[in-house]
């Protein structure tokens, strides 16, 4: 008999790549290593919209909560913006990994994440610029694209190198693209056949490490989290951190793999972005990054080494 | 399970005691929710949801189609309507009831409601059918049962709001309504045919009616002028099905404005109407969001599915228990209520039912095919007693007519609207054709 | 529909409460409408925008997000004034003490619970404005729609109990205008 049972609310789709390949999987190793004295029920349907899902967590409307640190337009995460970046990784898996060790052990994650447990940080696949106007050979080509950006970042980015950048919900994009509102998306692979985009694109332009990323939280409850035995949770702490990293990081290569095939097969151009417009990025880039280096300097944190960590961890040279 | 039957009963004995429905559903679910996490959760899920639910770009369609539909009932064209249908069946016996039914069927496709269109077509149908000397049960039944095709025959806020939930999209929802909503007003139209044929009394002899005037032709002419507007800027990608209804609601302005068929005192009415009725449905997409979490967190819809799968019932029964269910709670519930409160329980069956159909072995087919059948079956509750609020309407636009006679009256066209329902549940062809066709 | 209004215009005495509708169609209302115009603005200029000057109205979509939050709560208090909740009034015809004893237990019931959620949306609201919660891309803060949220919940509230403690004589059947659907 279960001693603990703990509520996932999971707002992603039931059959998302990362609800299949990472949450549930990670649900069941966690009744499996407290040999059955902590349960995870992952609900068919979410206790709340998803920006609210870290605040639901913390306020215990559920145990375990997963969502992006960019929901929240407030300060609260300015830390885990290092996962934002350009160049950072060019897989989930080493990239997933780098954004745990570093955010989590120097960039000191938990103090982040208040009120809440921290059990899993991630980001998905390398983020990448699809449009349906014309192969990008110069920095003049982004000028006047209509591009859907997520925001934070990769929307500053985008508007320095001239597009015009749209807010919109992930599944408002393909009606807007269909009807010619936007021109382009920054999305991962995976995000374009999800979202039903191959009929409406047509080069998508890749940069080494990613043009931008997505950071993700997995937390708990702490009264919850308390609640379980320093046994158990050493056991559930070994599975996740740098462990869940690796599972959710492989679902979303995973992904970004069949997706990939697909893109391919419908024609998609993907094409590394020319020198000339890898040049601009990356000058544009350094001054974002930058900013992010003094504003956490102020806190004591050192932006630049932490950068340096994690590409030396994924390997991304650019 | 059980803490969501003891939810399901609590709800309906406040309901019961007169408590609004938006209330009763947000207190049952709140309190559930608290007993099940605690208070401090409960607590904090009740103010994310009630401010969450109104920060909501698609639910924004809500108050655009009802003022289009506001809009369009007082600029006047409903009366063009009308009397377009009164010169088609108008020889007939029970020539105007048919007319009623099929200008029903023409305005909810510029209405997204259907007890505006019950109420728009009451004010125009109901005084000429008197002046002929219809019976009362004929005329009102005609126009409460017509009025139901409102949620139908798009634009449609329910299935708006089904789509939403349900993440199915919005545009061929639409469009599956379209030929159910035909196959609606063609058996109504049938059902006045066969009262009047067995009881003569019911209508009069048919007329000769009246020569449309120039407003009524130019009536028709924006009905059909802004539906086309709707569809054509839907299906041919000039806006999305958001977007159509602010389009919509600007282009409804436009026509009001250019038949000068309304003062600005209507206007206004009009508007404080649209403003006043998305309160209403956001009350009650509250409650339901509250009462339906608390379901979710109890386990009701994984419950369900176990049980279905566990004894291996075929798909068939599965429908058919599920329509019965809709049914019955038809009698006190009225459809928003009644969506909100038991799609979510339902729709993750369509996954996993083992459909004979081919059709319906793809989710989103099945997903579409239900929403047409679930919103027929709700359809039918607004005409079943004791509480029908397409019947409500009629009685309050005409206070000399008692209920039961409105309740007598719908009756051969709730007979219609149940065969129409197994016609829609054996041949799912007939709402997933023009789907498919997209 | 203003029709259906005036056959029920012998009024509010007969529901029960204060005589407030003019007042709050005038504040309110006006209010809600102005937004409502708004809303069908935004898309229209947005839609034709796009086609004619070829440029999308930025933020479109989150002013459509927060003017609707508006919309919706400036709204309730009229909509619960003209008491158009849905209810279900079956048990009416137990006769009228009955109806004046469930109508009074309705209105403290919903006055108890527009209370509460007043009290919930004032406080999300707070901690909303302790976070410093913005929208995404024209930074509109979030906290003063909570507060607006709060206290048209605290109004109908107010609304719900007069009807409670002075709840109407003779009772006619519930009042189902227009808007359901
Ligand atoms: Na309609
Ligand atoms: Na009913």
């Amino acid at each position: 008999i279960a001693e603990t049972e703990l509520v996932m609310s999971s707002w992603l789709p039931p059959r998302h790549p990362i609800v299949v390949g990472a949450m549930k999987p990670w649900a069941e190793q966690i009744e499996e290593v407290t040999e059955g004295r902590v349960t995870v029920r992952v609900l068919t349907s979410p206790l709340g919209a998803p920006p609210a899902h870290f605040d639901m967590a913390a306020e215990g409307v559920a145990d375990i909560t997963y969502g992006l640190h960019s929901f929240t337009t407030d300060d609260r995460f300015q830390r885990s913006r290092i996962g934002q970046f350009s160049f950072l990784g060019d897989d989930a898996v080493s990239g997933s990994k780098a954004f745990w060790n570093v955010y989590a052990n120097d960039l000191d994650a938990q103090a982040e994440h208040e009120g809440v447990k921290l059990l899993g940080l991630f980001v998905h696949g390398p983020g990448v610029l699809h449009n349906n106007v014309r192969r990008i050979e110069t920095v003049d080509d982004i000028a006047g694209l209509k591009i859907r950006v997520p925001g934070g970042y990769i929307a500053d980015l985008m508007a320095d190198l001239g597009a015009t950048t749209l807010f919109m919900s992930s599944g408002e994009v393909y009606e807007k693209l269909s009807r010619g509102v936007i021109d382009g998306v920054t999305f991962t692979y995976e995000a374009l056949t999800a979202f039903n985009l191959t009929d409406d694109l047509q080069y998508s332009m890749r940069v080494p490490g990613g043009i931008y990323n997505t950071t993700w939280f997995v937390v708990m409850n702490d009264d919850k989290w308390n609640e379980i035995s320093a046994e158990d949770q050493a056991a559930i702490e070994a599975i996740s951190g740098e462990a869940f990293a690796e599972l959710v990081g492989a679902a979303w290569n995973a992904a970004d793999e069949a997706a990939i095939e697909e893109i391919q097969a419908e024609g998609i151009e993907i094409y590394d972005a020319p020198a000339p417009v890898l040049e601009a990025i990356k000058q544009a880039a350094a001054a974002y990054e930058q900013a992010w280096i003094d504003a956490i300097a102020a806190d004591g944190y050192d932006g630049a080494a932490a950068l340096g960590a994690f590409r030396a961890q994924t390997g991304v040279a650019y | 399970m059980t803490e969501s039957l003891i939810g399901f009963a609590v709800l309906f004995g406040l309901i019961l005691l007169r408590v609004p429905i938006a209330f009763a559903m947000a207190a049952v679910g709140g309190i559930g929710f608290a007993l099940l996490r605690g208070w401090e959760p409960a607590w904090a899920l009740t103010g994310q949801v009630a401010f969450d639910t109104t920060l909501s770009y698609s639910l924004s369609v809500i108050p655009l189609f009802i003022f289009m539909g506001n809009v369009l009932a007082a600029s006047g064209v409903a009366h063009g309507l009308y009397a377009g249908a009164d010169r088609l069946f108008g020889r007939m016996r029970g020539g105007l009831a048919m007319a009623s039914v099929f200008s029903c069927g023409g305005f909810s496709a510029v209405c997204g409601s259907s007890l505006a269109t019950a109420a728009t077509m009451s004010k125009v149908a109901m005084p000429s059918m008197r002046k002929f000397g219809y019976d009362d049960r004929l005329a009102t039944g005609s126009i409460a049962a017509g009025g139901t095709l409102g949620i139908l025959i798009p634009p449609s806020v329910i299935l708006i709001i089904y789509g939403l939930m349900t993440e199915t999209d919005i545009a061929k929802l639409f469009i599956a309504g379209v030929i159910p909503g035909i196959i609606g007003v063609l058996f109504y139209l049938f059902a006045v045919r066969i009262a009047v044929a067995i009881n003569p009394a019911l209508a009069p002899e048919g007329q000769h009616s009246e020569p449309m005037t120039r407003s009524d032709k130019i009536g028709v002419f924006a009905v059909l002028g802004l539906f086309l507007f709707i569809m054509v800027g839907i299906y041919g990608d000039f806006f999305t099905p958001t977007e159509a209804a602010g389009m919509g609601a600007g282009a409804a302005v436009v026509i009001a404005i250019a038949l000068r068929a309304m003062n600005l005192r209507a206007f206004i009415e009009a508007t404080l109407d649209s403003v006043r009725a998305t309160a209403m449905i956001f009350a009650v997409i509250i409650g339901a969001e509250l009462f339906t979490k608390f379901i979710n967190l109890a386990g009701l819809p994984d419950a369900l599915a176990g049980i279905v799968l566990d004894l291996e019932m075929p798909a068939w029964a599965v429908i058919g228990i599920i329509i019965l269910i809709y049914l019955l709670l038809g009698c006190v519930l009225e459809s928003l209520s009644m969506i909100l409160l038991t799609v979510p329980v339902f729709y993750p069956l369509m996954y996993d039912l083992p459909f004979q159909s081919e059709l319906l072995q793809d989710p989103e087919n099945a997903l579409i095919w239900f929403a047409i059948v679930v919103v027929v079956a709700t359809e039918i509750s607004l005409i079943t007693p004791p509480v029908g609020m397409n019947v409500f309407v009629l009685k309050g636009v005409l206070r000399d007519v008692s209920l039961s006679t409105v309740f007598r009256g719908v009756l051969p066209f709730w007979i219609a609207d149940i065969f129409r329902l197994g016609l829609l549940i054996t041949v799912p062809i007939l709402s997933l054709w023009l789907v498919n066709l997209m | 529909m203003e029709e259906l209004r005036k056959r029920f215009k012998s009024g509010p005495p007969e529901n029960g409460g204060l005589e407030i509708g003019p007042i709050l169609d005038w504040s309110v209302g006006i209010g809600a409408a102005t937004i409502l115009f708004c809303l069908v603005l935004i898309t229209c200029v947005d839609v034709v925008g796009r086609y004619i000057l070829d440029t999308p109205l930025t933020g479109a979509f989150e002013l459509t997000e927060v003017l609707l939050a508006a919309l919706v709560f400036l709204a309730l208090p009229l909509a619960t004034e003209r008491r158009e909740h849905v209810e279900v009034d079956l048990l009416g015809l137990l006769g009228p003490r009955w109806n004046t004893l469930f109508s009074a237990f309705a209105g403290l019931f919903s006055a108890a619970l527009l209370a509460t959620f007043s009290w919930r949306l004032a406080s999300h609201a707070w901690k909303a404005a302790q976070d410093g919660s913005v929208t995404n891309a024209l930074e509109i803060p979030l906290a003063p729609f909570g507060y607006l949220a709060s206290l048209s919940c605290l109004f109908c509230a107010f609304i719900a109990f007069l009807r409670g403690i002075q709840p109407p004589a003779h009772e006619r059947r519930a009042k189902t205008e227009e808007g359901i659907l």
